[in-house]
């Protein structure tokens, strides 16, 4: 039976109605808002940056004016993007405004870069495709919409009639058979085996054609009265295109001049190296072009360097558990048990370990206390603080397992931090003060309680993946990679309720969640294919066992561990300017969700670039999924791990 | 004769080149690989013993980003050894991948053919697949059949393979991420996909693709798949391990229904070639009145299945998508492919002299 977790993202529906009832209309708020709000997403370049999965294709989809038809065929069915297509100024009192048209930029465009001929003049045939496919993209669009060409006429601005007569004139009709003449002349240059000489160009790929220029308003005449549209051309993947491609859309479509609104959606690693791995203030104008003035940046994720932005985590977990339950919905065995709700497919309790595994962590404690020579006095201390800890937690997972790791760990974080004794000085000699001085500042808190809690998971395989905020975590706040790691979880849900007779509920345990995300992070990480893939993975294999090894040290001194590496910043900022292999790793690390970067952290009085692992990868290692510490390392250790060849 | 095409395969092919290379009045050059392919040199070394004189050759190496630094000196070996073999011979040099890593491999070889070609006075070009990637070799196919078609009715063109699924088997690939027509076959897909013909994808699976095939299926959003499965294998298992290994893809993401699977013989180019060519012919009438019918394969694997689509495409309107590879590894073997694993030559007449003049092309 089809399980529509195994479909990478909401665009393989190929029908509009389905799609709209898995959209969660959360991204579209959540990015558009603000842009909405300062009136910019229209009336200038909007660039949309996120990694792959991350949902612009979705987005992109949904302002498709095919899709926002089906939409107000029904818009009662669909009420939730109808008000998000509303708030970004799509709709107006369920009217269309904006007639959306997606151009996904294939390898044909690039291909234009291959051509032998002077650079504007490939520039010139890749602007004419993109304009003439994307007036054909509207118009059928709206002939979706039931709007023949033959009522639609153009508003233009007053240029001359000559700019206007190359565009094919002021109807639908003209416009089209203009378009359709322009695309399969420059099609037919792009694709040809050979390409013709420069003088053998057909006149129809080479003339002058600019509707982008011309267009302002696209107007019909229907019997619901008269419709005005403002166009918008969304470019999707335009990472596929050459860097002065891509340098050149930018140039071309900021200019303001341009009366229709239009997007380029992209993926981080179309943007210089330095782009990805730097934040947006360290990065110097773009083409003399300024952010905010010329064009506007949305960041599906967040800026880079600032992925871990809480209140983003807290939107992609609201939206991820509804797009989660509306995939349900699609499973005829989950809809007809009422199985939709996801976050009640899974179990918040890990259960506690075993009574023989607690006896032995009973016995592990107080051989340590011997060995350690820590009083009574002091050991009972340390052990009400952890005791009135999990007393007052709201978590669900506090027994007596996690009490007696926690107890380990801080017995060893407070050996560690009294100053080194002479060899005829016993603790209990030392001024009593300062012993219980030290008592308060060993921090019993969710950290260290995080940290017990890997240390069991390794120790004595206790789950620690489960819930709805272990998946969003281990998803590493990635749409896509969330549906991937759902997919396991969701077939051993179905499977059960087709076993399990009555109505009895359909919960799985902590455990059962634990192995299968476990076991799906690797299958996520051998899957991977794509640029510099196995220097990508010899990174974060080497990250990932400098990482376990502190997280695992005795006193765990990083409370829930380690997640990532710290370089020296400037160390960082050299390499990244050498353009060497390793920014090139990094970068294609990056752009893939294997990691994540944030620039200038000062912490113990120096700046650092941390190297963070994703979702995925810290499942895999075993790695804490609350913030991290870091591992200190030089760009030279980095740089060693890459240079492991496979064999 | 396998039926409308000419075929030779084992002890046939040794025969054939003796009997028709051997003529007085033919002057043949050879296009090759000179790469790390342990295959390279079988048909270079077939040939220059039986037409020593009359044979020129093209070498092409292909280049790509990051090779494996032990491969790439079992291809410097192997370009020298075919220097070696055949003395009237250039080596060319093809980026298969840009700066940006965008794909360049068709485009650059059939550029640099171009260049060595002009003004030479050729009645046969074989096209040695063996050791040359798709992306290389189906373009050059592509180029010298319309050659042979249009401007040069005189000119033979022929595909030879030495053939070893253990070797290919043997080797990994690292994909690239971009998705795209193979150079001469793109078959105005697009353009038809978004006039709102059907489009039909058949993916040529093979091990390890599994990433690339999501890839492919979200690039061009096909209506209806069917994957193509290697049957008769010379591995009996290999099609049970390919349905294991993409199960999830066929059943859920894809949607495949038991009877859309495509069976096509690894051992043979023609198979797939004629069950392509009946697809496209009974759905471009059940399709006639609908919007019409577009068929889109993506070759991957074994390569004579691949010759087997490329020569459907060449005569029908199927398309061709693939993604490159960006780096290859050899598992075992390194220096040979074994005993138990020696290739056997394949060599299919493409279009010349007894076709009069060259297949129809569509």
């Amino acid at each position: 039976m089809a399980n529509p977790f195994d479909k990478r993202a909401t665009e393989f529906l190929s029908d509009d109605g389905a799609f709209l009832s898995v959209v969660a209309p959360d991204p579209i708020t959540s990015s558009f808002a603000s842009a909405g709000q300062k009136g910019t997403l229209y009336d200038r370049l909007v660039r949309i940056i996120g990694t792959p999965g991350s949902g612009k294709t979705t987005l992109a989809r949904v302002f498709a004016l095919k899709t926002v038809g089906a939409l107000l065929r029904n818009p009662n069915a669909y009420k939730e993007i109808t008000a998000a297509l509303t708030a970004t100024a799509v709709l107006e009192n369920r009217q269309l405004r904006i007639a959306g048209c997606r151009l996904p930029m294939e390898s044909e465009y690039r291909d234009f870069w291959e051509l032998p001929y002077a650079e504007h003049v490939r520039l010139g045939l890749m602007e004419n495709l993109i304009q003439a496919r994307a007036v054909l993209g509207w118009l059928r669009g709206l002939e979706a919409l039931g709007i023949p060409e033959d009522v639609i006429t153009v508003q233009h601005r007053s240029l001359s009639n000559a700019a206007l007569e190359a565009i094919g004139g002021e109807t639908g009709t003209g416009l089209r058979k203009r378009a359709e003449k322009i695309e399969k002349a420059v099609y037919g240059v792009s694709a040809a085996l050979v390409p013709p000489p420069l003088e053998e160009l057909p006149e129809d790929a080479t003339l002058p054609y600019h509707p982008f220029n011309v267009l302002s308003m696209l107007r019909a005449v229907t019997e619901e009265g008269e419709l005005s549209l403002k166009p918008l051309v969304i470019l999707d993947d335009t990472h596929a295109l050459h860097p002065r491609q891509f340098n050149h859309l930018m140039t071309w479509l900021s200019r303001r001049e341009i009366p229709i609104a239009r997007w380029m959606m992209t993926r981080l690693d179309a943007l210089d190296a330095q782009d990805v791995l730097f934040s947006q203030e360290d990065q110097g104008s773009f083409a003399n072009l300024e952010p905010g003035r010329d064009y506007e940046n949305i960041w599906l994720q967040g800026e880079p360097g600032n992925y871990g932005e809480k209140a983003y985590k807290t939107r992609f977990c609201r939206m991820a558990r509804t797009m989660a339950n509306r995939y349900l919905q699609l499973m005829p065995v989950m809809e007809r048990r009422k199985l939709v709700d996801f976050e009640r497919l899974l179990s918040n309790d890990p259960k506690n370990l075993p009574e023989g595994k607690c006896a032995e962590l009973r016995e592990e404690v107080k051989k340590r206390q011997f060995d350690l020579d820590l009083p009574q006095n002091i050991y009972s201390d340390l052990a009400r603080s952890v005791n009135d800890y999990l007393r007052k937690s709201k978590s669900f997972d506090k027994g007596t397992d996690l009490e007696l790791q926690m107890l380990l760990i801080l017995m060893e974080r407070f050996v560690r931090r009294i100053p080194q004794r002479d060899l005829f000085t016993s603790v209990e000699e030392e001024e009593p003060e300062a012993s219980e001085d030290l008592t308060k500042r060993l921090n019993v808190n969710s950290a260290l309680a995080d940290g017990a809690r890997v240390h069991l998971m390794h120790r004595f395989g206790r789950p620690y993946y489960y819930g709805i905020s272990g998946v969003c975590g281990a998803s590493g706040h990635n749409a896509q990679q969330f549906l991937r790691l759902s997919r396991p979880l969701v077939d051993l849900a179905e499977t059960r309720a087709v076993r399990q007779k009555g109505d009895k509920p359909v919960l799985l345990t902590a455990a059962d969640q634990d192995k299968r995300l476990i076991e799906q992070a690797k299958a996520l990480i051998e899957e991977w294919s794509f640029p510099e893939v196995e220097g990508v993975r010899n990174l974060v294999r080497g990250i990932g066992a400098w990482c376990v090894s502190r997280t695992l040290e005795e006193n765990a001194p990083l409370g829930g561990g380690a997640t990532g590496v710290g370089v020296p910043q400037v160390e960082f900022e050299r390499m990244a300017r050498k353009r060497s292999r390793l920014a090139q790793v990094l970068h294609f690390a990056v752009a893939y969700n294997a990691v994540e970067i944030s620039q200038r952290r000062l912490v113990k009085h120096k700046e650092w670039t941390t190297i963070e692992l994703g979702g995925a990868v810290r499942v895999a290692h075993g790695l804490t999924l609350l913030d991290g510490g870091f591992v200190e390392k030089r760009v030279q250790d980095l740089e060693n791990l890459i240079a492991v060849e496979e064999h | 004769m396998s039926g409308d095409w000419i075929l030779h395969r084992g002890s046939e092919v040794r025969e054939f080149c003796e009997k028709y290379f051997g003529q007085r009045d033919r002057n043949v050059a050879l296009i090759a690989g000179a790469g790390f392919d342990p295959r390279s040199g079988v048909i270079a070394e077939m040939l220059a013993t039986i037409i020593p004189g009359d044979l020129s050759a093209i070498f092409l190496r292909e280049l790509r980003p990051h090779p494996e630094s032990g491969l790439q000196s079992i291809a410097t070996d192997n370009a020298g050894e075919l220097a070696r073999i055949i003395t009237q011979s250039a080596t060319r040099s093809i980026n298969v991948l840009s700066e940006d890593n965008a794909v360049t491999a068709g485009r650059e070889a059939v550029k640099a053919v171009r260049e060595e070609f002009d003004g030479r006075n050729v009645t046969d070009v074989i096209i040695d697949l063996s050791a040359l990637s798709m992306g290389v070799s189906l373009p050059l196919l592509r180029y010298f059949h319309k050659l042979t078609t249009t401007e040069a009715p005189e000119l033979n063109l022929h595909a030879m393979i030495a053939h070893s699924t253990e070797l290919d088997a043997n080797i990994s690939r690292e994909t690239s991420d971009k998705v795209t027509p193979i150079h001469g076959y793109d078959a105005e897909y697009k353009l038809r996909h978004d006039k709102g013909e059907t489009l039909l994808w058949l993916p040529q699976l093979a091990p390890g693709l599994r990433a690339t095939f999501e890839r492919m299926y979200e690039f061009l959003d096909p209506d209806e798949v069917c994957p193509i499965l290697p049957f008769p294998t010379r591995n009996p298992r290999l099609g049970d391990d390919l349905l294991r290994e993409y199960l999830p893809l066929i059943e859920d993401a894809w949607e495949v229904e038991p009877g859309d699977l495509v069976y096509a013989s690894e051992e043979s180019p023609l198979d797939l070639y004629r069950t392509l060519l009946k697809v496209s012919e009974e759905r471009d009438q059940v399709h006639q009145k609908t919007g019409g019918s577009l068929v889109v394969v993506s070759p991957a694997g074994a390569k004579l299945p691949a010759l087997g689509a490329a020569l459907a495409a060449i005569r029908s309107h199927v398309a061709l998508v693939y993604t490159e590879r960006l780096d290859y590894e050899l598992e075992g073997q390194a220096e040979r492919y074994g005993k138990d694993a020696e290739p056997e030559v394949i060599h299919l007449w493409v279009s010349g002299d007894p076709y009069d003049g060259g297949i129809r092309s569509a």
